[in-house]
């Protein structure tokens, strides 16, 4: 089975099986169409990814190589946040700053189902809570200017859902 | 791809907040918000607010004859769904006319609740928004002299030809001749009218309509055939012109539901039908002739006490697999079967059952796969004849409505069956659900209940019941 090299940001370099190195969007663009051959011994460098943060997604392609290609979802569809699945919610029981790593370099990687299933747990966190406790859970400053939160607050008073 | 600016080598992970994922991210997170949350989140800082209302601030409520601040409404900003309310529309001032032409010609969805206005001035202002594509009207008092009427008539037709649903809560027959001269490609409707004005709702052309729903508010004892306004001719012959109706839906006083059921059950497309009628205390007659129905696949019948047709009358209705019986006290679970043969979604939530009516439920309908139940009084031998249905992958359960606290810990009965994968219980439940089948997820009165893992040692409540032998684990 042909494998890979990948380098961190930190300098550490993985040999990763190619097929799961594929589920990246990134990589597989930068075999496929620029041509990088691994076959060289060349690492391919990930400056935007940390050897700790790689190590986790690397567990997760792993884990989900041979995921079916998801179908297209429709609009209900993505919404909804409560469809994902216990591997994935036991594999993103992580603290905020692993989470929001992971976050940023699949956002690097592209790679689509894993940003999907962590906005889905971010979008978890957030519902039912209001402005303040959001601001605490993720340790969000207040950036208005006096009197601009309050006014937002009016307006939204105008907003309301109707169900079609 | 990440579109961020490298950052320069670091030895450390960057240690990230949420407030370092880049704007296509934290949109992806807010999409998967409902509205209301979404408007939290606005609320949160500087830049999650630009974020939320330059790509959802698509949808607005405004109170017309209030006085909000008009910078309120951006005219950089496109209103997609607009809600408008006032007391009372007789004239346009310059504020309306104003805020009107702001909101203009990106809504598609529009909901006015004036409580006062009049035929001119109502089309007057849907000519504001010429791309709507549902609207909902509710008014008490819409004024329209007779003069006027026949004016817009000559004006009117197809004034409106993107919209496709309309709802209208009126006590005006002018209406209900407006809306559908003014929108001819309507598909679905949904209408709230006094029973005396049916028969002018039967003299619209709705022929293309896919979806109905009915609500006919009685203000006298009488029934339908008595009232004076009632064409029995009329009425049949608009029934008989839904040839594309696909969902109906009724909501009717009770004595009158027969009156009109055997047209209901002659809507040969129909494959969603919901009935709700007053409650009585005679039962209705609710399934007579429904097995012409032959494509019905979904029935909702919210009736509290049902007579059931003569046996030898009975037809089975084979794609029927949902039927919803939430309002009804008492089910015969054996007459039901018969009309309904290939049920797997059942709902019967305000009959309370114990261990012998779910027996016969579970001999009626083994392959159900979800079920919404009350059972009274929760025990382990009922709970244990739940393991009959083999393919259950959604279950319902409901308490006493006078019981005290059950203890979710007696749950780990249901939680052996193997197929569940969602377990909701509402009512008044206290302690935690076992170990058992750790991925079906568990709510209690809608909110998700935490799971633990099973602890070693708590194997032995699921042997208890295969002991007895009164369950099969398949």
């Amino acid at each position: 089975m042909s494998t890979i090299k990948l380098e961190t940001s930190d300098g550490v370099k993985f040999t990763v099986k190619t097929q799961v190195a594929k589920c990246s969007g990134t990589i597989r663009t930068m075999l496929e169409d620029i041509g990088i051959n691994p076959q060289d011994g060349e690492a391919i460098p990930l400056s935007n990814v940390h050897s700790t943060i790689l190590q986790k997604i690397l567990v997760w392609a792993e884990h989900h190589v041979d995921d079916p290609e998801p179908p297209r979802e429709d609009a209900d569809a993505a919404k909804r946040t409560d469809d994902i699945c216990s591997w994935d919610e036991d594999f993103l029981k992580v603290d905020q700053r692993t989470l929001f790593d992971v976050m940023l370099a699949a956002n690097y990687l592209d790679m689509k189902q894993l940003i999907a299933v962590c906005c889905k747990t971010v979008a978890n966190m957030i519902k039912g809570k209001t402005a303040d406790q959001i601001r605490r859970t993720f340790n969000i400053e207040n950036d208005f200017p006096p009197g601009e939160e309050d006014k937002i607050r009016l307006r939204n008073q105008f907003c309301e859902e109707r169900s079609r | 791809m990440g579109k961020r600016e490298l950052k320069q080598k670091e030895t450390e992970p960057v240690a990230a907040s949420i407030s370092d994922l880049p704007n296509e991210v934290l949109l992806m997170i807010f999409d998967r918000l409902e509205l209301a949350c979404r408007l939290r989140v606005s609320q949160v800082c500087h830049r999650w607010n630009q974020l939320v209302f330059h790509f959802f601030g698509d949808h607005f409520a405004l109170k017309l004859d209030d006085l909000v601040d008009p910078g309120l409404l951006s005219k950089d900003r496109v209103y997609r769904r607009v809600e408008i309310r006032c007391m009372s529309l007789l004239r346009f001032n310059m504020l309306h006319a104003k805020r009107l032409r702001v909101l203009g010609r990106h809504v598609v969805a529009l909901t006015l609740d004036i409580s006062v206005t009049d035929g001119d001035l109502f089309v007057e202002m849907l000519r504001k928004f010429p791309n709507l594509e549902s609207f909902s009207l509710w008014t008490e008092s819409f004024r329209s002299d007779k003069p006027a009427r026949n004016a817009l008539r000559k004006v009117l037709p197809g004034r409106l030809p993107s919209v496709r649903h309309v709802t209208i809560y009126c006590n005006n027959a002018a209406v209900l001749d407006l809306m559908a001269r003014l929108a001819p490609n309507l598909r679905s409707l949904n209408v709230t009218v006094p029973a005396k004005l049916l028969s002018s709702l039967c003299q619209c052309d709705l022929a293309g309509l896919i979806s109905l729903r009915l609500s006919l508010v009685f203000r006298s004892k009488a029934l339908l055939s008595e009232m004076a306004s009632f064409r029995r001719n009329v009425f049949d012959t608009f029934m008989a012109s839904l040839k594309n109706l696909k969902k109906f839906s009724i909501f009717i006083r009770a004595n009158s539901y027969p009156e009109i059921s055997p047209q209901i059950f002659a809507l040969a497309s129909l494959e969603q039908l919901e009935v709700t009628t007053t409650d009585s205390p005679r039962p209705v007659p609710a399934f007579d002739g429904i097995w012409n129905l032959r494509n019905l696949k979904v029935l909702r019948c919210f009736i509290e006490r049902i007579a059931y047709p003569p046996e030898h009358a009975v037809k089975p209705l084979e794609h029927l697999t949902e039927l919803n019986l939430a309002k009804a006290i008492v089910v015969d679970t054996f007459q039901l079967r018969r009309i309904f043969p290939n049920v797997t979604t059942l709902d019967i939530r305000s009959c309370q059952l114990s261990e012998p009516g779910l027996e016969s439920l579970s001999l009626a309908w083994p392959r159900l796969e979800s079920l919404t139940v009350r059972i009274a009084p929760v025990e382990i031998d009922s709970l244990v004849v739940l393991h009959r249905f083999a393919k259950l992958r959604q279950l319902t359960l409901l308490n006493n409505y006078i019981s005290d606290r059950e203890d979710l810990a007696v749950l780990d009965t249901v939680l052996a069956i193997g197929t569940l994968e969602e377990l909701r219980v509402e009512g008044k439940w206290d302690g935690a659900p076992g170990g058992l089948n750790p991925t079906c997820r568990v709510f209690r009165n809608g909110e998700v209940v935490a799971r633990e893992e099973l602890p070693l040692g708590r194997h032995g409540f699921l042997e208890l019941y295969t002991l007895k032998g009164d369950c099969d684990e398949d």
